[in-house]
This record gives structure tokens, C-alpha cells and sequence, in this order.
């Protein structure tokens, strides 16, 4: 949703563009041993590079693996691995799913038990998992029951946020504005480097890897389904 | 001015938990909503065609406008939706926008490149002496803080962290 052109822009409240160096959301997350982290927006918004960029700033040197039943090249991923099963995942490795539906799939927890069985233990293992999906209405909710859960918005577009899931529609929408107020406040930064994460109150720019390009956003380019 | 708002008695159980997490969402969420946000922009467009947005009684008439557009979002709102409206009521501080990936002045290579690198923290401007920054509340974890550098700086003070099924090979695991 973006402001209308030529309307007030969105009126920060005090303090909102006070910025001093350090994000409470970024803090927070160099800090979890355990929990999951969700990366939502529209395609090609830049859910994937913020979320490996977020990795290597908040836990450079914990083990990443790439959860995924798919066999493909993970060389363009510098030191991660890859799992077949969430039982795979060592202990205190961070687990990330590019595309979360393509491996659970939104309403699979009704019928298999996998996924629960995984994130009940997740907690003992030191385990993080962290999550890229389109919208919240595609991605099965047993991500966000009864954990250490942080949503990290992209940007969606009107026609995704118009089947979003209620509860989540609102964070969606200030994310959008917040992006755009965000990008138009510093012109120099790509307007795809910035997040919103609704539960801090904060949109934050991540620096990307440096190994980040075309061949990392496009990996799933020479999958066969 | 003086709101009343009628609920049920689940809205109120999940308002008080929400309160309680003392995670706060701003004000113009009230705005998100067409009806809400048309009659507040054409009002304050006017005055800001004069220059007078920052007029303290247009900011004090805008605020009241703002709670009456709260309530009638509030109104319409479904059950989950009424829960972020009455979050951002009780909220204390809007949305902060902090820019991790700018040059900044201590940057000497200030090109397009350099700003992929986290080298240097980035210059803050202070905010104005009458309007100092309020203090950001830490969201609770549960867990029992130390007394340690935290964040980036933290980050590259501290060794690799070392977990403890430490043998396991970085390769692809079949």
C-alpha cells in the first residue's frame, strides 16, 4: 500500500527518525540461540539476500545448512551445507528453507506431524530456523505457535496483500509504507536492502554478503520438478 | 478526549496480552484503512500546502483526528485486526528507520561498493535538544542478560562461536 501521490506522507512519531547505530531487531537476533525467523514479501523484493545477509552479520562463523529435499549446487553459498531432512539439522546450526511452501507445505501440519515433531525440539537443539515465503497465507502457521518467532517484512504487492491472513495483513501494510518512507529518507541505499520487522517497531537496512549475485537469487534456476 | 470503544470479552484477553508484550506499533496504523486515511490527508494536505504541518495546534488537532479515525477503524475492524488498532493506541514510540548499510562520513571509500561493507558505524543526527530520543524498550526474552558488547561491534569482538557438535563437516550431508 503506497501513500498516494501528492497526500501527507506518513507522520513519524517522535523519535522515529532518530537513528542511532544499532537496531534492537538486529541485537535481538545476534542473541537467539533458538527460534524462527520469516522472511515475507513478493517475489524478487530481496527476502532471500536480507535473510543470508542477516545470517552472516548476526552469527558470522555459526553453521548454515540449506534445508531442502531438492539436489542442487549449493557451491554459490560460501561454508553452508545442505540437509534433506529437518532430523539432518546438527546441533546449533541455523536452517534455512528458501520457499518454505515448496517443503512444508501451508496446511501440511494437518496431516503430518513432521513439522511439529521438528520445532518441539528446536529449543533443546539450538537450533534457528529461518523461513523465506511469499505471504503468510502460504506458509503453515505452526511456524509461529508457541515460538521465539520474527517476522522480517519485504515489500508486497497489493494484489498478494489482498489475500494475506488478517492477522497479519496490517504488519504487512506498514511494512510497505515504512519501506518507501525508508528508501525516500536515504536515496542512497537500494530500497530492496530494507526491512521491516513489525515486533521491534523498526525498519532496518542490512548490508549485503559480499558474495551475494545473480547465480544466489536465481538458485533454483536447474531444478527439475 | 475521551474514546469509549465497546468489546467483547476475548478482544480484551488478547488486548491485555498484547499490552502486556509491551510491543508497541504507531499511530498511523489507523491510516491503512481508505475510509480512515482520505479525510485525515485532505485536512492536513491544506496545511501543509502553508507550511504549517508542524504547527503545534495543527500537530494537537491532528493528533485528536487521528484517535477519532483509531476508533472508527477500531469499530469496523475484525477481531485480529482490532488487536494491532488498540496496540498502537497504548503504543509509546513510533517507527524507527536505522541505516546499517550507508556510507558514512568516517568511510573514506564512500562508493557504491563500500556500502555492501559494514566497515564503520554510520554518523547519527542527534535529534533536537527539545525532542531528545525516547529510551528503546527491549523486547522481554525470557532469557537472563550479561553484561557484554552487544550487536555489530559485539560481533566482531567476539571468537567464532563454538557449538558443541563442533566435528560435524560443512560439506553436503545426504
Amino acid at each position: 500500500m503506497r501513500p498516494e501521490a501528492g497526500a501527507a506522507q506518513p507522520v513519524p512519531a517522535e523519535g522515529a527518525s532518530c537513528s542511532p547505530n544499532r537496531s534492537r531487531a538486529v541485537e535481538y537476533i545476534s542473541e537467539m540461540e533458538h527460534g524462527v525467523i520469516i522472511a515475507v514479501g513478493s517475489g524478487k523484493q530481496g527476502k532471500s539476500c536480507s535473510l543470508h545477509s542477516l545470517i552472516a552479520l548476526c552469527w558470522p562463523g555459526r553453521p548454515v545448512f540449506l534445508l531442502d529435499p531438492m539436489v542442487y549446487d549449493i557451491s554459490m553459498f560460501p561454508g553452508y551445507g545442505r540437509v534433506s531432512s529437518p532430523a539432518q539439522v546438527p546441533v546449533g546450526a541455523v536452517a534455512v528453507i528458501e520457499d518454505v511452501n515448496r517443503v512444508f507445505h501451508s496446511r501440511g501440519s494437518s496431516k503430518d506431524a513432521t513439522l511439529q515433531r521438528w520445532l518441539g525440539i528446536i529449543s533443546h537443539r539450538s537450533n534457528v530456523v529461518c523461513i523465506t515465503t511469499q505471504s503468510m497465507a502460504a506458509t503453515d502457521l505452526e511456524f509461529m505457535r508457541s515460538q521465539d518467532a520474527v517476522v522480517m517484512c519485504k515489500r508486497m504487492h497489493a494484489e498478494d496483500l489482498s489475500f494475506e491472513r488478517p492477522e497479519f495483513r496490517t504488519n504487512q501494510a506498514m511494512a510497505n509504507i515504512w519501506i518507501d518512507h525508508a528508501a525516500a529518507a536515504h536515496p542512497e541505499v537500494s530500497d530492496r536492502a530494507w526491512s521491516f520487522f513489525p515486533r521491534f517497531n523498526e525498519v532496518v537496512s542490512i548490508p549485503m554478503v559480499p558474495w551475494w549475485s545473480y547465480r544466489n537469487s536465481h538458485m533454483l534456476r536447474d531444478v527439475v520438478l | 478526549m475521551t474514546l469509549n470503544v465497546t468489546t467483547d470479552e476475548e478482544t480484551d484477553r488478547m488486548l491485555s496480552l498484547r499490552a502486556s508484550s509491551r510491543v508497541p506499533l504507531p499511530r498511523e496504523i489507523a491510516l491503512c484503512d481508505e475510509r480512515d486515511a482520505r479525510p485525515y490527508h485532505e485536512w492536513v494536505g491544506y496545511y501543509e500546502t502553508f507550511g504549517l504541518a508542524d504547527h503545534p495546534l495543527v500537530r494537537l488537532v491532528g493528533r485528536h483526528m487521528l484517535d477519532a479515525a483509531m476508533a472508527s477503524a477500531l469499530s469496523r475492524a475484525e477481531h485480529l485486526d482490532r488487536v494491532a488498532h488498540y496496540a498502537a493506541w497504548l503504543g509509546v514510540e513510533g517507527v524507527r528507520i536505522v541505516d546499517l548499510v550507508g556510507p558514512t562520513r568516517d568511510d573514506p571509500a564512500a562508493a557504491p561498493g563500500a556500502s555492501q561493507r559494514p566497515a564503520a558505524p554510520p554518523v547519527v543526527p542527534q535529534p533536537p535538544a527539545d525532542r531528545p530520543c525516547p529510551p528503546a524498550p527491549r523486547p522481554r526474552s525470557g532469557r537472563r542478560r550479561t553484561n557484554r558488547p552487544r550487536g555489530r561491534v559485539a560481533a566482531r569482538q567476539r571468537p567464532p562461536a563454538v557449538f558443541p557438535w563442533g566435528g560435524c563437516p560443512q560439506n553436503e550431508i545426504t
